[in-house]
Parts: structure tokens; C-alpha cells; sequence
């Protein structure tokens, strides 16, 4: 401040001057006050500027004071809980200078390592501190993580699990520098959180995760193996000329064995979705069929109920449609059983609609009944798991209260929605939206839908099956491993439609690997089963492909069958040295078109035309029978007229062999049963000793026939001693025979392969003589058979050789049915 | 090239000797170029007395300016003084006017005195001196954003806002041509080659309180709470103040951080009834708040640097230095310790004048080219003519 003084004095009133100098006094005093006046004024304002100077000052001083009081206050306050929060913090924190000595450490540090005093580690480097732990991984991780937090601008993150001093445990570490307003690092803090417990829970929670998935996978192994049986051979009975309601049995027995497959997959498909694990697999399929699916799955449930079915259809629904058929089905299936489940008697409605949106379409599905209905404060319950509402009054209805809660997640995952409305005692609708990708936007039109209502489309799967060209592979030779001898049954049985196709069967990965090894057979397709014991699928896979080293063994294609329906199989199979899988239970158009890629479609289109049209393969003929026939003429056996026997047999040599092959496969067993008579199951004995007698005088061994007739005798008469006088006799000189007739069949097969060899080769046996052979086991004409089997006999065949050698033994059996029963499925799929 | 020289006088009541002081100390007949200026600034308390009409009378050339606190040219600082700072040049033309009062919409004044002195130019003027009135409705940086808007944010501003020493602020008034005017826009646009520099220095952000705020009601520049709660609330909470009181709280200055980073200062004029503050200028709702306290070491720092750095670059040019009336607050009683250090930085060649602002304003020239002026406060300005 500038303050003008001039040491003037306090102004005063102006004097009055007497006589003539008077005025001039007084204009001089005058003055002199206006100049003090202006002083003083000057002066007032200075002071003025000066006391708002100074009020201001000390205004600003006083806020000032205040601000630091309070931010001193509010410092304390956040230093005394900070210094609480260090205090008691459960963690370990160690915070270091930038050069690593300790300045400060919570007392979860000290307690835990046992440090009794602050004092003892302050100011100490890190290395010292750390150095007590007899750890130098851990000093090392340490020092290494210090440096790292220095150096770089983030926070160093680890895990340990060490002991310093309070037991093995594990920490998750976090290193970060502390760092001033310029960035430069001024300490470092270490913060050690105690995971053991989590990391204890987490390793527990894995194992049972993997335990559940082990199960899943072996139940669905387990579980599925034998409905594969089930609905595999229903399948193939399908095939047949059956009458219409065998046929439609038939389709429902196949219809529920797949919704018994389905209700079993609840349970594994709730897991699967709740692990995260669960995937829809789109395909091509048609409406019509899922409604006529759907339809004739539930019917049977309706059973004796006075219930009234509606089918409601939109004609404009398109043919076909892209989407989880499966799934979808699964969820009609389920919102269908449910209404007809709760309905005891009135209507039961299904309906289906859509809204098409470009080349997609919003199905519009509802299931409307008459039943029970649900109260309102249950329906929020509906789709939780394992819930089955109002359990207390309807303990009879069975279901694992998973359905609505898949039907729901599955509906989700379509994009779609599913709602209800319901009024308890009156009925529910249950209406479920999805979107589906259309493929063939056809509609149905309304003779399909009228066919739908009048269940007419019941064929539908059988005609799908029908509806395969199952060309003859006579070309084709696979091989199929899998250690359940049913499962093999089911697969050949499958197979065998495609004629002339060779399968050869193995029930284990060991089996596999050594024909491949032996190379005796270049096999177009191996069928490989995943789940077998001991060595399975994919470890057999693994050593064909790399440790037999041929081409053969590395490039064959190994198809794997899977009962296992979890998701990944694909890249499971394809990355083990899989070219292709197929779940169990196989689908019949699935293994169509894997034989279609991998036998079939290798040949050449001249080899494939030949096939077609049956002109496939030549060969020579040479006379086998002859050389036997020789042989048999040649041979003296006590006990057994043998020209009396081939002339029996129209002096056929090997027919002949057959039938005393077929006594000595046959006969011990009745030995054995003939062995342990007693006087209470002479009865039994009397029929067993009637059955040796035959076989005896079928081959003309006279002389056992009649012992065997006298012990008939004693036994129907009940002579217990008279029978054990003559059994023992009996069966030893049926021994004997049975000695020197196994002799014979040998030198006879040794005949016949040698034959064999020298024969021309077929690939399968003549499809007419095949069909004339059928004809003339059906009409019992001995003679036509007899000549066929001679046609047929003077080939060897690449594949269905064994198909003749049966025949022939059926023959000398008079098995005539059974050549007819197993020659019309054979040639019943062209 | 401009030139420039200053005349001081203490003297308020006797208006001959007032205006022969200052006429005495300016070179008008062998000092003038072909056109000038005049910048008067002066202590309220001049409103008392003819000097300001009567000096202008006197002077051959168009007088703009505002009253301050204390002021200072050439080494006489006083805070009861009147200063004339002339601008003369060959080459760079003056042209200057006042706008017609402004109540609660300044829209049509500004834009008409704006139209009036520089719209109508034909070559657009390379500096604006804006000369803005303090008033408690309308904040200093609505002046300015009209500025820009009416500018089309090509042509650089910098100027001040009027200020007095009462204690309510009163008395502040712009200047034209011998008349006070409590509510009216004076500009000042200079036209020619003129390249002007500019330095400022706001509060260092180490001087930043930590405790942050959002500011979550505000009406232009009455900020009415803050997290929620009242502003006086907010502030009784940080101790700031107490039963409604906020004397000394103008020493303080709010430092708001923007969405886009950047920040504004305010300073905080009075409280309201319902516990409102009252600023300086405005600032948007959800930006945070904060307060900063800066003390007379802190002020004589940034202002010795930036004078430091003006004159590294003044080439035997001029200064006009600015410098916000909170910041002489914040010296406490070391009321002149500011300009003492101006006195030590300014080289004696150098003509300057060191005026206390109600509000700074100055261009930020920006990476478009474009130029947004804008309002601060707790700031130290310089333009280098």
C-alpha cells in the first residue's frame, strides 16, 4: 500500500485575521483546510483500502486455519484407519523402500511367520527376511518380482504355495511399485492373499467336475449300449414284410425305445447343459415327420383315458425345415406326455403354425389340454428343475420333473420362447416359438396335414429306412470291432443289406490290430466301437497308425462307433485317427452313406456298374465233391456203413461230411446229458437217448442206433438198472465213433480247402440262385435246393462263403425254414 | 509496431491536477503515431471525482479500460491510482466501443457492439480486447462465448473483467471515452500487424485439495450443489465454511476438471440464502470439483516465471499484464509482494502495466486452428504486443 503523509497535521478551523490582512488570511487558511481536507480524505481513503486489506487478509487467514484444522482432522482420522486397516488386515503386506529394505509389515506377517517384534525385521532387505524361510525358489521368485514391479508400470501377480511358517499355503502375490506424482518408484508393497482354502475348494470342485463327467460318459456308454440293441434291431425287424400291425407294433416299440433313449438323455442332458457342455446339432428335416413322430410316441399314453385328440396343422408349414429335429421333437414330446399325463379325461390338443421371416420361419407350436390345469403361484415353478408341482395330490405320475426346465433351456437356445397359460381344474396351453431355417419351402398342403390327422404318416420312419437304395457292395470287405457280440449282430445284421458286402467281425482292439497287421485282408472300412475293455478304440486306432508302419495301417479308414452321445466327439475322433464317427444306437442312413463314402464311392464306376448289375467277379469250377467222394470210398470205420450213407444222400460227398460233421459237433453234448442219468430223470434220459438214436441211424451207425433204441426202451419203461447196465457201454463206443468220424471230417476240410483254393473265385455267391434256393425252401422242394446247393457249391467266395456252407448243413438238418427265414431278409433289402 | 507508454497519478479529488499529471507523463506531441489508444485503469474511488471524464477529454484518442484494485506501470504501484497505457502505431489501427447496458441477456448488446466495432470492419481485426462488466447474473466467460461465437473462434481475445476493492464487488465498472459503466461491454479491436504473445499461468495442480466433488446441479454460474448436498453444505464439510459464512473463500480457487480433461478456475463471489455459491463464471453439471488453496509464495512464483518468460520473448516490445484479484488475496498482508516481483522481473526499458482482474481472459489456440478465448480466474495473463 502507498500511503501518502507528509507529516502533515491534523486539520483545524480557519482563525479569522483582524483589519485589512484579514481576508487574505483567510483565503490562506482557506486554503491551507481545503488542502487538509483533501488530505484527510486521501488519508480516509488509504485507511479504508487499508482495512479492507486487512479484513481480507484476515478472512483468508481464518479460512485457511479452518481448512487446515479439518484436513488435519480428516489426515488423522485416515491415518488412524489406515493404520487400523494394516493392523488388522488378514492379508500379509510388506512394503519395502525402492532399494528393498522393509519400512513397514501387517501383523498377519509377524504372526504368521512368527517374528515376535516389528523391530526384528524393520529396516531389514528383503532378501534378509526372506532368507529365514529356507527357500531360495521363493527368495528368487521374490526378487524377481520386486525388480519386474520397479522396472515396469504394472502390478506383478503370482502364485506360491509355500510354508513360511504357519504350514503349507498357498498366496496369490501382487507386487506393485509405489510411485510419487513424477512416476519415479519411492517403495514397493508385496501383498500375500491366503488362497489355500479357495484353491482347496476350487481343486475339489474340479475333481468332482471331472468325476460327473467320467459318469456322464459312462452312463451314457452304459445306458445307451443296450437301448442301441433295442431300437438297432427293431430297426432291422422294420425292414421286414410284416404284416401292417406288426409293422405299426413294430414302429411303436422303435418310437418308444427312442422316447425311453430320450427320457434317459433328460437326465444326462440337464447335467450337460448345466455344465456348459451342451450344443444343438442342426439338420435337415421334415415337418411332417416330427408331427407324425410326435403323435405316434404319445398315443399309447392316452391308453384307456376318455381323452379326445386334436390335431391342428397350418398347411403353409413348409416341408422342410433346418433346425435340432431331435431337440425339438424332445420338447414336443415332453409338453404332449405332460398334457396327456394330466389330462384324466376331456381334450388334448396339438397345434402348429408359423410366421416366415425371408428363409427362416417362427414355428409356433402349442399344446392345449382339458386337464388339472396349474395354480398361479405354481406356475413360476414350472420350469425349475426337478420340481413336478402339486406333488402331494398327484403322487401317481411319474416323470423326473426335468422336462419343462430342458424344454425351456432347449427353447432358449433356439432364439425362441415358451410360455403358459393355465387355470387350475381347467387346463394349460403350453405354446413354444422357435426359429427354423426353411429348406424346402414347399407347404404341406393339405393332403399331407389331412394324412397327419389321420395318422397316416406312421410309415414314415419305416419308409425312411425303405427308402435307402442299399446297393450290392460285393467289392466291399469291412471290418467291425466291438467287444459286444450283440452290438456285432446288430451291425452285420445292418450291413448285410448291402449284398456281397464281406464283414468280418472282431470283438477286441488286439483282434483289429493284427488282422490289419497280417494284411491277409485290405479292409475298405474299419467300424471301430469306442468303448471297449482293455485296449479301446482310440488307443487301437493310435497303435494302427503308428506302430505297424504301413501304408495300409496309416490310411485305412477307421470309422468310430460311439455310444458316448457327448459334444466334442467330433474333434475327439478326427483327432485320434478317425475319419468319421456314428453314435449307437447307428443310424441306418448314416451307415449308408459312411459305406457309400468309404467303400462304394473308392471303386471305379466300371467295378460299381458291375456290381449293380450283378456281373461283378468270374471264375472256374473244379469238382471237389469228387475228391471226397473218393475219399469216403477209401475210409473204413467200425460201427458205420458209409456207402449205405452217401447213397442216403444221393452219393453227394460233401453233404454226406456234413452231416457227420454235424454228428460230431452235436453228439457229446447228448453224451454228457446221457452220462448223468438218474432214476428220477429217466424220463429225460428216454428223450435224449431217442435223439442219439436218431443221429446214429442218420449217419447209418446201425449198431449205436440199436443200442441207443434198447436204452430208449428200458428208460420209457423205467428200468433205471437196466439202463445204467447198458449207458456206459453205450457212450464209450459212441466215443469211439465219435474218435474216428472227427478224423474223417478233417481230412475232408483239408480236401475242401485245398478244393477251394483251386475253385474259382466269386465275390459272392449268384443272387438267382440265391432266389431259387429261397423259392425252393419255401416250397419244401428238396430236389431244386439240392441242385442249387450243387450250382453254388463249385465257386469259393470272396465274401458269404459261409452263407453256403450253412446252407449245406441246414440241409442235412432239414432246416428248410430256417434257409428260407435267413435268405428272405437277405434279399429282401433290394 | 505498436509502442506503448504509461502515465500514473494518485490523485482523485483535484481533477486539474490529476489530469496535468497524467498529460505530463505522456509524450503526446512528439510521441504519438498515426492512430492510438488509451488504457485507463483506476480505483473505484475515482468514480468520486471528474478526473476520468476530464482526462479523456483531453486525450486525442479513444479511451477504453476498467476499474481494478491496485495497478501498476514502470515501477509506481499504488492501490488509489489511475493509469493511462497508450498504444500508438503507423501500422496497426484502434477501434473501439461500448455496448448498450446489459441485464439478464446480454445476446443483444454484445452482438450489437460487436457488429458495431467489429463487424463492420473490413479487414478482421488480429486482437480483441474485451474490457467485460462484473456482474453477479451473468458470468465473465457468457461475454466471451459470445465473443467466439460472434468471432466465428478466429480472432484471439485477452482482456479483464472489472473488479473494486469493496467487499461486495461493487463499484466495478467498464470505461469508455470518460464514462463508468457498471453493466456495459467496452472492446477494444486492434487491426493491422500486430502479432501478439500470450503467457498464463492458472493454480499449479499440486495445489489441488484431493478431495474431489461432483458438481450435480449448477444454473450458469450459481453452482447450487454438490454431491448432492448444497454447495455451502459441501463446503462446511471441507471446513470452508462455517454457519453460512464464506468470507475469505474468493482467496480459494474451484478447480473444475472437464469431460475432455481439461480444466477451468473460478472463483466463488458470495453465497446465496438457499446455499448456493455464486462464481465467476459457469460450469457443467457432472464435471468434478475441487478446491485448491495457493499461498503468496505460490503467486510470486508463477507470476517471476511467466514474466521471466514473456521477457525472454519481448524483443523490445510491450507487456499488459493481468492478474487475478484473488490472487493479491492470496498474498495475505503481503498485499504488494506481487507486484514487487513484477518490479524485479520487468526490465526498466520495458513499458508494461500490471493491472489485479476480475476474470482473465485469453486465446487457447487449438489443433484445428480454431481459437477458443476463454474465462479464468486465479490466473496470471500477458499479452506481448
Amino acid at each position: 500500500m502507498s500511503i501518502d503523509v507528509n507529516g502533515t497535521d491534523a486539520p483545524c478551523a480557519p482563525a479569522v485575521a483582524p483589519g485589512e490582512d484579514g481576508a487574505s488570511e483567510n483565503a490562506k487558511l482557506t486554503a491551507e483546510n481545503t488542502g487538509l481536507q483533501s488530505q484527510v480524505k486521501k488519508l480516509s481513503r488509504q485507511l479504508s483500502a487499508l482495512q479492507k486489506t486487512i479484513s481480507r487478509a484476515e478472512s483468508v487467514a481464518t479460512i485457511r486455519d479452518r481448512l487446515a484444522s479439518t484436513l488435519n482432522a480428516e489426515r488423522s482420522k485416515q491415518e488412524r484407519f489406515l493404520g487400523m486397516l494394516i493392523e488388522n488386515s488378514p492379508n500379509i503386506i510388506l512394503l519395502f523402500d525402492k532399494d528393498g529394505y522393509l519400512a513397514y509389515c501387517t501383523n498377519t506377517f509377524l504372526r504368521v511367520t512368527g517374528i515376535q517384534n516389528f523391530g526384528l525385521v524393520d529396516g531389514r532387505h528383503f532378501t534378509e527376511i526372506f532368507a529365514r524361510f529356507n527357500n531360495p525358489d521363493l527368495l528368487r521368485h521374490v526378487a524377481k518380482r520386486i525388480a519386474l514391479a520397479i522396472k515396469s508400470k504394472e502390478t506383478i501377480t503370482g502364485q506360491e504355495t509355500i510354508d513360511i511358517g504357519g504350514g503349507l499355503r498357498t498366496y496369490n502375490i501382487t507386487t506393485t511399485a509405489m510411485r510419487n506424482g513424477e512416476g519415479d518408484a519411492e517403495g514397493i508393497m508385496s501383498l500375500y492373499h491366503d488362497i489355500t482354502e479357495t484353491s482347496r475348494a476350487k481343486e475339489a470342485a474340479e475333481a468332482a467336475s471331472r468325476a460327473k463327467s467320467e459318469f456322464l460318459a459312462s452312463m451314457s456308454h452304459e445306458i445307451r449300449t443296450p437301448l442301441n440293441v433295442i431300437n438297432g434291431l427293431a430297426e432291422l425287424e422294420l425292414r421286414k414284410h410284416l404284416p401292417q400291425d406288426t409293422l405299426l407294433n413294430l414302429e411303436k416299440i422303435y418310437g418308444s425305445g427312442v422316447t425311453l433313449l430320450n427320457i434317459i438323455n433328460d437326465i444326462l442332458d440337464i447335467s450337460k447343459i448345466e455344465s456348459g457342455r451342451f450344443e444343438l446339432v442342426p439338420i435337415d428335416y421334415e415337418v411332417a415327420s416330427i408331427i407324425s413322430d410326435t403323435v405316434s410316441m404319445n398315443m399309447v399314453r392316452i391308453g384307456s383315458k376318455a381323452i379326445e385328440f386334436k390335431l391342428n396343422i397350418d398347411e403353409n408349414l413348409p416341408n422342410r425345415l433346418f433346425g435340432d429335429e431331435l431337440r425339438l421333437k424332445q420338447i414336443l414330446n415332453n409338453l404332449l406326455s405332460n398334457a396327456i399325463k394330466y389330462t384324466p379325461q376331456g381334450v388334448v390338443e396339438l397345434g402348429f403354425s408359423c410366421v416366415r421371416e425371408d428363409d427362416e420361419i417362427w414355428l409356433d407350436c402349442y399344446v392345449k389340454d382339458s386337464g388339472i390345469g396349474i395354480s398361479e403361484e405354481n406356475i413360476p415353478k414350472l420350469f425349475s428343475d426337478y420340481q413336478q408341482v402339486d406333488m402331494l395330490n398327484h403322487r401317481t405320475i411319474e416323470g423326473t420333473g426335468l422336462g419343462l426346465s430342458i424344454c425351456k433351456r432347449l427353447v432358449l437356445m433356439m432364439d425362441g420362447s415358451i410360455n403358459v397359460e393355465s387355470e387350475y381344474g381347467s387346463g394349460s396351453k403350453f405354446s413354444v416359438r422357435v426359429r427354423q431355417r426353411v429348406t424346402d419351402p414347399r407347404p404341406l398342403g393339405k393332403e399331407c396335414v389331412d394324412n397327419l390327422k389321420g395318422f397316416r404318416f406312421l410309415e414314415g420312419e419305416n419308409r425312411r429306412v425303405k427308402n435307402i437304395d442299399y446297393v450290392p457292395m460285393p467289392y466291399g470287405r469291412v471290418l467291425v470291432v466291438d467287444d459286444v457280440s450283440m452290438n456285432l449282430d446288430v451291425a452285420k445284421g445292418m450291413m448285410m443289406a448291402y449284398e456281397g458286402l464281406t464283414i468280418d467281425c472282431v470283438t477286441s482292439g488286439m483282434d483289429a490290430i493284427d488282422l490289419i497287421r497280417r494284411e491277409e485282408t485290405h479292409y475298405d472300412a474299419v467300424f471301430m466301437d469306442h468303448m471297449m475293455p482293455g485296449l479301446d478304440g482310440i488307443e487301437t486306432v493310435k497303435k494302427i497308425r503308428e506302430e505297424i508302419g504301413s501304408e495300409y495301417a496309416k490310411t485305412v479308414p477307421i470309422i468310430a462307433l460311439t455310444a458316448n452321445a457327448i459334444v466334442g466327439n467330433d474333434k475327439l475322433f478326427l483327432e485320434n485317427g478317425f475319419q468319421a464317427f456314428l453314435t449307437k444306437p447307428i443310424d441306418v442312413v448314416k451307415l449308408d452313406a459312411a459305406l457309400r463314402q468309404f467303400v462304394r464311392d473308392k471303386q471305379s464306376p466300371e467295378t460299381i456298374r458291375q456290381a449293380e448289375e450283378g456281373t461283378y467277379g468270374a471264375g472256374a469250377k473244379k469238382d471237389r465233391d469228387a475228391i471226397l467222394k473218393n475219399l469216403l470210398e477209401k475210409t473204413r470205420i467200425s460201427g458205420v456203413d458209409i456207402v449205405a450213407g452217401m447213397k442216403r444222400f444221393n452219393d453227394v460227398a460233401s453233404v454226406y461230411i456234413g452231416v457227420i460233421k454235424s454228428f460230431t459237433q452235436n453228439m457229446p453234448k447228448l453224451l454228457d446229458t446221457l452220462r448223468n442219468v438218474t432214476e428220477s430223470t429217466l424220463p429225460e434220459y428216454a428223450v435224449t437217448v431217442h435223439g442219439a438214436k436218431g443221429s446214429c441211424y442218420g449217419i447209418d451207425a446201425d449198431e449205436a442206433g440199436r443200442m441207443a433204441e434198447a436204452l430208449e426202451i428200458s428208460a420209457k419203461g423205467g428200468d433205471f438198472a437196466r439202463v445204467m447196465a447198458g449207458n456206459e457201454t453205450f457212450i464209450g463206443n459212441v466215443g469211439t465213433l465219435l474218435l474216428q468220424l472227427e478224423g474223417l471230417v478233417r481230412s475232408a476240410e483239408e480236401i475242401g480247402e485245398e478244393a477251394d483254393s483251386a475253385k474259382n473265385t466269386l465275390p459272392a455267391p449268384d443272387r438267382a440262385l440265391l432266389e431259387k434256393m429261397l423259392d425252393a425252401s419255401r416250397d419244401y422242394d428238396i430236389d431244386t435246393m439240392q441242385s442249387v446247393m450243387d450250382e453254388l457249391d463249385q465257386y469259393s467266395y470272396e465274401s458269404e462263403g459261409e452263407l453256403i456252407s450253412w446252407i449245406k448243413e441246414q440241409l442235412v438238418n432239414f432246416g428248410y425254414d430256417a434257409i428260407s427265414d435267413r435268405l428272405d431278409e437277405m434279399l429282401k433289402g433290394r | 509496431m505498436i509502442r506503448m507508454f504509461t502515465a500514473f497519478t494518485e490523485e482523485i479529488d483535484d481533477v486539474e491536477t490529476a489530469v496535468s499529471e497524467v498529460l505530463n507523463q505522456l509524450d503526446l506531441e512528439g510521441g504519438l503515431m498515426s492512430n492510438s489508444v488509451g488504457i485507463l485503469h483506476c480505483a473505484c474511488e475515482f468514480d468520486e471525482s471528474d478526473v476520468v471524464r476530464k482526462l479523456c477529454e483531453r486525450l486525442p484518442f479513444d479511451v477504453v479500460g476498467c476499474t481494478s484494485l491496485s495497478i501498476q506501470v514502470q515501477g509506481l504501484k499504488s492501490q488509489l491510482a489511475l493509469t493511462v497505457t497508450v498504444l500508438t502505431s503507423d501500422d496497426v489501427r484502434f477501434v473501439s466501443g461500448v455496448s448498450s447496458p446489459v441485464s439478464d441477456d446480454l445476446n443483444g448488446p454484445v452482438t450489437e457492439a460487436y457488429g458495431r466495432v467489429i463487424g463492420s470492419l473490413q479487414e478482421k481485426p488480429a486482437l480483441i480486447m474485451p474490457f467485460i462488466p462484473f456482474m453477479t447474473n451473468i458470468g465473465g466467460d457468457e461475454f466471451i462465448e459470445k465473443i467466439n461465437e460472434l468471432s466465428g473462434r478466429q480472432i484471439p481475445a485477452f482482456g479483464t473483467v472489472s473488479i473494486s476493492n469493496e467487499h461486495d464487488f461493487s463499484r466495478s465498472y467498464t470505461i469508455h471515452n470518460g464514462e463508468f459503466y457498471p453493466t456495459s461491454l467496452v472492446l477494444l479491436g486492434l487491426i493491422g500487424d500486430v502479432k501478439p504473445m500470450f503467457v498464463s499461468a492458472t493454480v499449479p495442480e499440486d495445489k489441488i485439495l484431493k478431495q474431489k466433488a461432483i458438481v450435480t446441479d449448477v444454473s450458469k454460474n450459481i453452482l447450487k450443489t454438490v454431491n448432492g448436498m448444497t454447495a455451502l453444505s459441501y463446503l462446511e464439510s471441507l471446513g470452508l465454511a462455517k454457519d453460512g459464512n464464506i468470507t475469505g473463500l474468493e482467496s480459494m480457487p474451484f478447480v473444475i476438471k472437464l469431460s475432455d480433461g481439461s480444466f477451468l478456475t473460478r472463483a466463488c463471489i458470495s453465497a446465496t440464502p438457499e446455499g448456493a455459491l455464486v462464481l465467476c463464471g459457469s460450469l457443467p453439471v457432472d464435471s468434478t470439483l475441487a478446491v485448491a488453496t495457493m499461498g503468496p509464495e505460490d503467486v510470486i512464483t508463477s507470476t517471476g516465471e511467466k514474466i521471466r518468460e514473456a521477457m525472454a520473448e519481448i524483443r523490445g516490445r510491450s507487456m499488459l499484464i493481468y492478474s487475478c484479484v484473488a490472487r493479491s488475496w492470496m498474498l495475505g498482508t503481503k498485499v504488494m509482494a506481487e507486484h514487487d516481483e513484477v518490479d524485479k522481473c520487468v526490465d526498466d526499458s520495458v513499458a508494461y502495466h500490471f493491472v489485479y482482474s476480475g476474470g482473465e481472459i485469453f486465446p487457447a489456440f487449438l489443433k484445428d486452428g480454431s481459437i477458443s478465448n476463454q474465462l479464468q480466474n486465479d490466473s496470471v495473463i500477458i499479452c506481448v504486443l
